[in-house]
């Protein structure tokens, strides 16, 4: 009698030993949890990316974000405010980007390709909203160091142009 | 002995005789005989049941510790399963490596349609345009699907912003 109930604790034991080893590792794999409360020190940000084509008729871009010093994680991606470029989603990016922290994005989108040149966007533009999320806390007033690199532009025929980026951090809204 | 010669009243006389042969003068037998034969009784229960109960914590150590090692490793099997990675391709770019028939695996490249060695989101552009101008062109069936269509589109514009092979700018 005595061995059989050692025999059944030693397996409730192993059991209970395994299970939390997987459940710990299973937890490990999971992206993290974007609701609930947010860690002291969380910071979101969201980032309104502009393209200027420089009076060329844009039909492509695609850009790099990084941050030098945090890495982030996306949790928003939105598209611009041409209607060239509406294509009603979100621009490509990469989902990994949303499934943990991460030190570069690329995003990119190609205008509708019914548009012809002279419907195409020729100056600044926004072409997408990103929101991310800090997890290391920052010092006060100070903003992650955020570069834009913009790696393709293209006009109505997909040839390349000269374009700039740049961003600008959106101001939450107050309620009133 | 009334109720027995009821009993044999029923039988035929030959068999009521041998019956009754049977029974012959009582035997008592010698109390120090049976008292030995007791004695010895007792002393053989005893050492049976003693090595009974060894045999049989003997079989449920075994039995116990077979369970319990299928058990474990039952256990272990269903762990190993649970957290090992889901199956099946993560991405899109996953699904194209792992497929056979894949372009990424015909050849080297297959997105760089401007041919300007790098897959970006110009080649998702120049695809979209000719498609438009052509769908029925099988040409521009990057994924071998049997068609040209957005999926192709698709195919090309989440290679140039994967970030495991994305080439950085």
């Amino acid at each position: 009698m005595k061995t059989l109930a050692a025999t059944i604790l030693f397996v409730l034991l192993s059991a209970w030993g395994l299970s939390s080893i997987a459940l710990a590792e299973r937890d490990e794999q999971q992206p993290p949890v974007q609701d609930g409360p947010v860690p002291a020190g969380t910071t979101f940000l969201t980032l309104d990316v502009t393209i200027d084509p420089n009076g060329q008729p844009m039909g492509a871009y695609q850009f790099e974000l990084t941050s030098d010093n945090a890495s982030f994680t996306v949790v928003g991606v939105e598209a611009g405010e041409h209607a060239a470029f509406d294509h009603g989603r979100p621009p490509y990016f990469d989902p990994v980007a949303t499934q943990g922290e991460t030190d570069r994005l690329i995003l990119a989108e190609y205008a509708l390709p019914e548009f012809d040149a002279d419907q195409l966007p020729t100056r600044a533009v926004r072409v997408a909203t990103v929101h991310v999320m800090f997890a290391d806390p920052l010092h006060e007033h100070e903003n992650p160091s955020i570069q834009l690199n913009l790696t393709a532009a293209g006009d109505a025929d997909g040839e390349r142009i000269d374009a700039d980026v740049s961003y600008s951090f959106r101001t939450p809204e107050r309620p009133e | 002995m009334p109720q027995e010669d009821e009993q044999f009243d029923s039988l035929p006389p030959a068999i009521v005789d041998a019956l009754r042969d049977l029974d012959g003068p009582a035997v008592m037998p010698d109390p120090r005989r049976d008292a030995d034969v007791l004695s010895g009784a007792r002393q053989h229960l005893a050492e049976t049941a003693g090595l009974s109960r060894k045999r049989r914590n003997l079989r449920l150590f075994f039995a116990g510790g077979a369970g319990g090692a299928i058990a474990a490793a039952a256990m272990i099997a269903l762990i190993v399963f649970i957290a090992s990675p889901v199956n099946g391709p993560q991405s899109e770019q996953d699904f194209a490596a792992n497929t056979p028939d894949s372009p990424q695996s015909a050849a080297a490249r297959p997105g760089d349609l401007n041919d300007d060695g790098t897959i970006d989101i110009l080649d998702a552009y120049v695809l979209a345009k000719q498609i438009e101008r052509d769908p029925s062109s099988l040409a521009m069936d990057l994924n071998r699907d049997g068609e040209a269509n957005q999926r192709d589109i698709d195919w090309v514009a989440q290679q140039a912003v994967a970030l495991n092979t994305g080439e950085r700018g």
